[in-house]
């Protein structure tokens, strides 16, 4: 499995390359840096080197002649742009937005509300195109970057005019657009106001109904992830299947597994960490067929490598840089987290397993907090400080609101059994407004950075990964480290998977 | 129940993290941590940008049609002189300006609390910003120009007291010094203007800033009289100004020719939206300006502006490019 590694890098290195907007002679150069590098440095014997290398150079041939990574800049900018919807469709309370993918390239596109549309319609949107403007003051979301890594070649004006030209070959789109709809429609039907909105954000990663105050709670203490879909949202829904499935074996709960989590990531609108988390599942479960025990790094690879082949810009992307640094802090974590859970069980008493657990929550919490501590302060100019006590309660909370919220969802209609699962998730996500709402207004709950520098980013990024795998590796010698989890006390994923 | 072996066992397993280290190998962590402190010291030092590094940094945040200008003294003290704002602003869904512009920038800054809020007077475009400061940043002290006037003024100072930042009355004639930079207060007069088209802005909180060689003028929306008032009170002081913040957003009814020739700035900073239904700046005023061969920037096409100086030299920045008549070495763009 190691070329895996050299591939990686390989692809790494290009797509750096190709988002960083390099001319063709520093991309070959880097391409061969990194061939040389692998031979060179490589610490395994002459023929893995030369495997690596091959890999690497594989790697980064791929992303070379990947479509996107050749993408030629518009001369002009168009007035008419015919192409398929290719995002979820977001109806705000004036505007109906969503992106539509054409042969030359993407369009972000705003329209009235009142317009019905699905995923993979095709439409013909008739507009006075414009790009991007750029930040007007430091600190402020760079609009033109995002829109140049999300391949957006330009925006429509405000009441574009839309027209749906086919949809009668697009069920998959209808269905997928139908599924958020109606979630998000059973939320509000089934929840109070207050509620609705966050069980949606949960759920589907639909924000838009959301408070702002209450997204910035959530921000301000560092748990914002927990409104994207992630593989929390995957391995707690997956381990409900599991369950539910356990009497139809193995092969059954897997397929059941797989097919829910590939929706769920298409629902939520295709991003970096369903991917992630997509790739990871499907390599878990293989791996499992195959009797081998799946290595955390290299699954940690092998998403890396789903991603960049989907979208080599992905590397750019705060919140891809974010989800797989979340993952490596898990992973460095695990030495540690698995010496606590080795006195957890040696430990006679409950009370000392519930301090011991909640020590490993923390514990945990604060690797990942530290690790992705040098991205979140470049990329949001603030770093929350409650974070590692925050995401306990938080992941706790969230974690069971995303389980009783997919029963209520389904099973919502049931006479008592509605009730009572609606009454509960209203319970836990009321709680969960209040624990974040309360962190939040702690004085000094999260601080401004002023961090501007990429590489300051990489080098502590580095850095603190290199300390905590040397410490982890000391710590657990002898010991068989686990597969990382969410680490989150009493998560409805933990007993299950 | 529990029994005390438990307890001590607990005790124990608490400290796991004490019993790793709890071998012979501990002094070789001590010196590991040691070395891990030094590189992240030099990271942090590295990554960081020190925003006060001796010098005075008056910086015009683009808050669209309104005024928002952030000091930062020698001293590491941070005044903020109004918020910006729009007069449909929904502040409750994050649109307005102080979360959308004025907030990034203080943390982009790594700007954790600021000592002094100046609101120079009520109007929305100046003030509604304030609201979203008032909720997410310690502020030390609040000064007011005493007028009373749009219900978002009266939200903003009581949003400010129940945080506990005391709000208080400035008038003509007070005077501090925050290090080594002289902070004079011109306006409002003790006996208000009144009787004009908009007492508010005539009656405006005007700073004068003295600091080395160089004096600053942050003007508020005083309109004619107001200005005719500084003329005759402050006259000696106002004299060949190295930075204006021009009054009223470039209004026709401010900077009145005597008081552009009197005051003979070397660089004017005007804060006005991109195709403002006011026409702000009035050509006529950028006349003046040129007139007298004044350096003027603009918020509508440069973005933010910063102009920093040690007392002795001077140096600009903006964040567009704009400005093309710039000497090229006194202006960079920000990022």
């Amino acid at each position: 499995m190691r070329p895996l590694f050299g591939f990686t890098l390989g692809m790494f290195v290009t797509s750096f390359a190709v988002a960083t907007q390099s001319n063709m002679l520093i991309r070959l150069v880097l391409m061969v840096l990194v061939v040389l590098f692998v031979i060179v440095l490589h610490p395994a014997g002459f023929f893995r080197r030369r495997v690596n290398a091959v890999a690497a150079a594989l790697g980064c041939i791929l992303i070379a002649v990947h479509p996107l990574a050749n993408d030629v800049p518009l001369d002009s900018l168009p007035t008419e742009v015919n192409g398929d919807v290719c995002s979820p469709v977001r109806t705000g309370p004036t505007s109906v937005r969503f992106t539509v993918c054409a042969p030359t390239g993407k369009y972000a596109i705003r329209t009235k509300t009142g317009s019905s549309f699905n995923y993979l319609d095709r439409v013909r949107v008739v507009s006075d195109f414009t790009l991007p403007e750029p930040p007007r003051n430091i600190g402020e979301f760079d609009y033109q970057a995002w829109c140049r890594f999300h391949h957006v070649r330009a925006l429509s004006s405000p009441n574009a005019t839309v027209e749906l030209v086919d949809s009668g070959r697009n069920d998959i789109g209808k269905f997928i657009t139908t599924v958020r709809l109606w979630i998000d429609a059973r939320c509000k039907s089934g929840l109070p106001s207050e509620t609705a909105p966050l069980a949606s954000g949960i759920l589907l990663s639909i924000t838009d109904d959301l408070p702002f105050e209450l997204q910035e709670a959530f921000g301000r203490t560092g748990t914002v992830h927990v409104l994207s879909t992630s593989g929390m949202h995957i391995s707690v829904l997956v381990a409900s299947i599991g369950t539910v499935l356990l009497w139809a074996g193995r092969t059954s709960t897997a397929a059941a597994g797989l097919g829910l989590s590939i929706i769920i990531g298409f629902a939520s609108g295709g991003g970096p960490a369903p991917i992630r988390a997509v790739t990871s599942l499907f390599a878990r479960l293989g791996a499992r067929f195959l009797m081998r025990p799946p290595e955390p790094w290299h699954l940690l690879c092998l998403c890396a490598c789903a991603a960049m082949i989907r979208d080599p810009f992905v590397v750019m992307d705060a919140g891809a840089q974010l989800s797989f640094q979340a993952v490596s802090g898990l992973i460095v974590a695990s030495p540690f987290a698995d010496v606590i859970s080795q006195r957890i069980q040696q430990s006679p008493a409950i009370s000392i397993k519930v301090s011991l657990t909640l020590m490993q929550g923390i514990l945990v919490s604060f690797i990942v907090t530290l690790i992705t501590a040098p991205t979140v302060a470049y990329h949001m100019q603030h770093l929350s400080l409650i974070s590692p006590i925050a995401n306990l309660p938080v992941g706790f909370l969230s974690e069971w609101a995303l389980l009783i919220g997919a029963l209520a969802v389904f099973l919502g209609e049931i006479p008592g059994l509605g009730a009572i699962l609606w009454t509960l998730l209203h319970g836990i996500l009321t709680g969960l407004i209040f624990v974040a709402n309360t962190l939040a207004a702690l004085p000094y709950s999260d601080v401004t950075t002023g961090v501007s520098s990429p590489l300051f980013v990489i080098l502590t990024c580095s850095v603190m990964t290199a300390i905590f795998i040397i410490v982890g590796k000391k710590i657990s010698k002898g010991m068989a480290v686990a597969q990382p989890s969410y680490f989150v006390p009493w998560s409805p994923s933990k007993p299950l998977l | 129940m529990p029994t005390s072996d438990d307890f001590a066992d607990g005790t124990r397993d608490l400290h796991i993290s004490l019993i790793v280290f709890k071998n012979r190998k501990f002094q070789r962590y001590v010196d590991m941590f040691r070395k891990v402190v030094l590189i992240f010291a030099f990271l942090i030092f590295q990554g960081c940008q020190v925003h006060s590094r001796g010098e005075l940094t008056v910086t015009s945040i683009d808050v669209g049609q309104g005024d928002a200008v952030l000091l930062a003294f020698p001293n590491g003290k941070v005044w903020l002189v109004d918020a910006g704002g729009t007069p449909a602003g929904d502040t409750e869904a994050g649109t307005d300006q102080g979360h959308r512009n004025v907030l990034p920038v203080l943390r982009a800054k790594a700007i954790q609390s600021l000592d002094v809020v100046v609101m120079t007077h009520p109007d929305e475009d100046h003030i509604q910003g304030m609201l979203a400061i008032a909720r997410h940043v310690p502020v030390g002290r609040v000064y007011w120009n005493g007028f009373q006037g749009s219900r978002t003024e009266q939200r903003v100072r009581k949003q400010f007291q129940q945080r506990g930042t005391r709000v208080e009355l400035l008038t003509a004639g007070s005077m501090t010094h925050v290090g080594d930079v002289d902070v004079h207060v011109l306006s409002p007069p003790a006996k208000p203007i009144l009787g004009t088209r908009s007492p508010e802005n005539e009656n405006s909180i005007v700073l004068l800033l003295k600091y080395g060689s160089k004096t600053i003028l942050l003007t508020g929306d005083v309109e004619a009289a107001g200005e005719q008032r500084l003329l005759s009170t402050s006259r000696h002081e106002l004299r060949n100004l190295s930075l204006l913040k021009v009054a009223h957003h470039g209004s026709d009814s401010s900077s009145t020719p005597e008081f552009v020739r009197w005051t003979h700035p070397q660089i004017a900073l005007i804060s006005c939206g991109k195709r403002n239904r006011y026409g702000h700046p009035s050509k006529d005023v950028l006349k003046r300006f040129e007139r007298i061969g004044t350096e003027v920037y603009r918020t509508d096409e440069c973005g933010m502006i910063e102009w920093s100086s040690n007392g002795q030299t001077v140096a600009i920045s903006t964040m567009l490019p704009c400005n093309e008549n710039a000497p090229r070495n006194a202006q960079g763009v920000l990022n």
